[in-house]
């Protein structure tokens, strides 16, 4: 999916990095040992990197679900030009939790899958640390750090998911666009590892906003 | 901290892969190939756990991903998947080669497993191959599993599952509280204790070459076979049905190691089930290259 939005942004003339903080895809570590504030550090390097070796003066950065409220916490710590795209970001780190277990507990019960003693942090197939679970866990809607003066694309799956977020952002400055997204994102667990449908009409629209001058 | 670089091969450099050197240099690298379409760190970064215990153990990996896949670039050329798959194989290990390396082993879960088999057989570099969950490997060149055989492997796969498995009392609440429909249940069961595994009833199964004799091309060759299964994957009635009686034979093969992993699913969702197979596959590797990475 990434590769589909960086080729389709850079179709639009611009520079694009995709890259895996600590402990997910080819990075280094794992997630029993990194944490929220390692991967904002992390994005907050990738983006200044960015800048230094293209020369560009606006930055921006998408994300989704987890990755969408990283995104939105480097945007605090980078302030000055740029502009965030964030697909469904979690809010509410306990309802997040929740949806984990309650995939985990979906993929044990329909999966033949002899159930043992589940490893603390366990979900669908990874080990979350403690200080990434307690991190996680006290994201709470209202106690985000609002990046400013930033033009951000909210895509929500239902239409005023994310109402009272975007007037928050509004508050602070924010130009905020709200769409809903023309394919809804679902990033369920599923055994099934030869399909997977690509969102391409909201990558495009992604790509089309942040090309946008 | 293990220094990975990315290595981009084939023809115009389209093919994009990740290589993790092996702490002292040995000849032997492993290929880690796509599962289904996920990207080359593997179903639960499974590849980039076996590359970085391999990497320690002395061999190199290269987890790529096919064309059309994560990183690499779509082929234009109109080639199947299974041939597209063994060209580029054959071509990551060219790349390897260019880099010093001289034995090869090919790992695979799923899809991947087929494609290791296939370019096996193909290729006489590889020496050793990891098949893990395979299904479809023993349907000649195209690999393409006809519906009506699937149904009869998966009735195999569903009376085996409810009558002989770890899963056997899952399975069963599940009926009795009416999750599954009974008629289907008895269904299954008839069919499946009627159907012989080796009988060959349409026109299909007739031209596909005997399973044990492409085992056994491999073995003649000296190429080191692991077969793991999950218990709660159709691979391991595939094998069943496709090999009928001759399936004692292909285990006794020298050289060709069966492993089943009790309680696990088909991509080994569980963290125990996870490190069941690293395992596995690191010792296996290691007995593969042996002297090779001594000391």
């Amino acid at each position: 999916m990434y590769r589909r939005l960086a080729q389709a942004m850079v179709g639009a003339g611009l520079p694009v990095l995709r890259f895996d903080p600590t402990g997910t895809g080819d990075s280094q570590g794992s997630l029993d040992s990194t944490s929220l504030t390692d991967w904002v550090d992390d994005t907050v390097a990738a983006v200044e990197y960015m800048l230094r070796s293209t020369g560009c003066r606006v930055w921006g950065m998408f994300g989704v679900r987890l990755g969408a409220t990283v995104a939105l916490r480097s945007a605090q710590r980078l302030g000055g030009d740029g502009k965030l795209a964030l697909w469904e970001p979690v809010l509410d780190g306990q309802v997040y939790l929740e949806e984990l277990s309650s995939q985990h507990f979906r993929a044990n019960r329909e999966s033949h899958i002899l159930t043992q003693e589940a490893q603390v942090g366990e979900f669908v197939g990874y080990r979350l640390g403690r200080e990434l679970l307690e991190e996680i866990g006290a994201i709470a809607a209202g106690s985000h750090a609002m990046p400013g003066q930033i033009e951000t694309l909210l895509m929500e799956n239902e239409t005023d998911r994310y109402r009272d977020f975007a007037e928050m952002l509004g508050h602070c400055g924010s130009a905020v666009t709200r769409e809903v997204s023309p394919e809804a994102l679902d990033l369920s667990w599923r055994e099934d590892i030869g399909l997977a449908p690509l969102p391409h009409q909201s990558l495009r629209r992604v790509a089309e906003w942040m090309a946008r001058s | 901290m293990t220094r990975e670089h990315v290595l981009c091969f084939g023809a115009d450099e389209t093919l994009t892969g990740i290589e993790t050197p092996a702490a002292r240099e040995s000849g032997f690298a492993v290929l880690l190939l796509n599962s289904g379409i996920v990207h080359h760190v593997g179903i639960q970064r499974l590849h980039v756990t076996l590359a970085r215990r391999l990497a320690k153990a002395g061999i190199i990996t290269l987890r790529f991903d096919f064309s059309g896949i994560g990183d690499s670039s779509y082929r234009t050329d109109g080639t199947p998947f299974v041939s597209a798959a063994i060209e580029e194989t054959r071509q990551a290990m060219d790349a390897l080669a260019a880099r010093g390396a001289k034995r090869f082993l090919l790992v695979g879960l799923c899809s991947g497993a087929v494609i290791a088999f296939r370019t096996a057989l193909a290729d006489e570099r590889p020496v050793g191959v990891a098949l893990i969950n395979p299904i479809g490997h023993l349907h000649g060149s195209s690999c393409r599993v006809p519906v009506s055989h699937l149904r009869r492997i998966r009735r195999r796969h569903f009376v085996r599952l409810a009558m002989g498995s770890s899963f056997r009392w899952k399975i069963w609440r599940r009926i009795v509280r009416g999750g599954v429909d009974m008629s289907l249940v008895v269904r299954s069961v008839v069919a499946t204790a009627r159907d012989r595994p080796d009988r060959h009833d349409d026109e299909s199964e007739h031209v596909l070459p005997p399973a044990v004799e492409e085992y056994r091309a491999l073995v003649d060759r000296g190429v080191g076979v692991l077969q793991l299964h999950a218990e709660g994957d159709e691979g391991l009635d595939y094998m069943v049905w496709r090999c009928g009686g001759r399936l004692a034979d292909l285990e006794r093969l020298p050289g060709v190691e069966t492993d089943i992993v009790a309680g696990a699913n088909h991509t080994f969702t569980p963290l125990w089930a996870q490190e069941r197979v690293v395992d596995r596959i690191l010792d296996w590797a290691v007995g593969q290259a042996g002297g090779a990475i001594a000391g």
